[in-house]
């Protein structure tokens, strides 16, 4: 697969991962660029035997936006408000304005309470849609860990936003 | 690698591939214990999820495209590899340049530690040197034998 391809394939994941953990769509805009921006610039070295598109990519990304997370020192001092701009309200078919600014508030909501590492870990499972495993070995930790803080993450995120109590 | 790509059920234009499909329809079901409103629950976490990532500001991906597009070019790998090397030699050169001597005048005669001048024991030898007188520790003139002194008479 060459590189317009992979582009293609993997921009809206890698954007909704960024915009996921950074929560600004300006910010996430240009990591997603220089994620690219770096992915092409080492493209010749990508090794299949090494991992997938999806764990070369998203190691990528998670390595940016923890550098910029870092850099910005806003980890600890995100407001809720600011995930406003995730989720913008899509005027399409479906639910009304309203509702889905109400669906997103309320997602945006359940995000900011999750710890950085489970919002991390949710958002790679949900965009990058790797295993467990294949988690485990970009982010360093354990597998069952991984699969513990998933589960009590998904626990969170339902009792938030379904009301399904664990 | 992938799959075919179709539309998703969430607005989404990039279907997931099959597998990747396959693997959050076990996350969800991995994460509700087998309990039908979790993981009508579950599913309703994921489809958040999916639209709010299906959602990108419009012309996002071409202005990202657009810059991978108009970046400057990689330098040549001659310069990339020579980089380092040049570098030092310029440090090499800067600290020739900074350390060279100056332009005062090195004196031409360096103090010579050997000298007699500098060995008080040997003085008086050193000045038989540059008297003229030869010193010949042999000879009855310079080698007084002093009986009394030497056996302590």
């Amino acid at each position: 697969m060459d590189f317009a391809g992979i582009y293609e394939e993997f921009f809206r994941r890698i954007y909704a991962y960024i915009n996921c953990r950074v929560g600004l769509q300006a910010a996430a805009e240009d990591l997603s660029s220089l994620v690219f921006q770096k992915a092409l610039a080492r493209f010749a070295q990508y090794d299949p035997a090494r991992g997938s598109h999806a764990q070369w990519l998203f190691g990528i990304a998670r390595n940016e936006v923890n550098y910029h997370l870092r850099k910005a020192a806003i980890l600890k001092f995100i407001p809720l408000d600011l995930f406003g701009d995730i989720f913008p309200a899509d005027a399409a078919a479906g639910p009304g304005p309203a509702e889905t600014e109400a669906r997103s508030a309320a997602l945006a909501a359940a995000l900011a309470e999750l710890a950085p590492k489970e919002r991390d870990l949710i958002s790679l499972k949900f965009y990058s849609e790797m295993n467990n495993r294949e988690i485990a070995r970009l982010t360093g930790l354990g597998e069952s860990n991984v699969g513990t803080i998933l589960y009590r993450c998904m626990a969170k995120l339902r009792k938030r936003l379904t009301g399904v109590n664990i | 690698m992938h799959g075919k790509t179709e539309k998703t059920p969430y607005g989404g234009k990039y279907m997931k591939p099959d597998k990747e499909q396959g693997e959050l329809e076990n996350f969800i079901k991995e994460t509700s214990d087998n309990e039908p409103q979790k993981t009508a629950a579950n599913r309703e976490v994921l489809a958040r999820f999916m639209k709010a990532g299906a959602e990108i500001p419009p012309g996002a991906m071409e202005r990202v495209r657009a810059s991978l597009e108009s970046r400057p070019a990689a330098a040549p790998w001659f310069y990339r590899k020579a980089a380092p090397a040049l570098a030092l030699c310029a440090v090499a050169v800067a600290a020739v340049i900074l350390t060279r001597p100056s332009g005062e005048p090195v004196p031409l005669v360096s103090p010579d530690w050997r000298s007699y001048e500098n060995f008080p024991y040997y003085a008086a030898e050193g000045r038989l040197y540059v008297s003229g007188v030869s010193p010949d520790w042999r000879s009855a003139d310079t080698l007084v034998i002093d009986a009394a002194s030497a056996y302590g008479l």
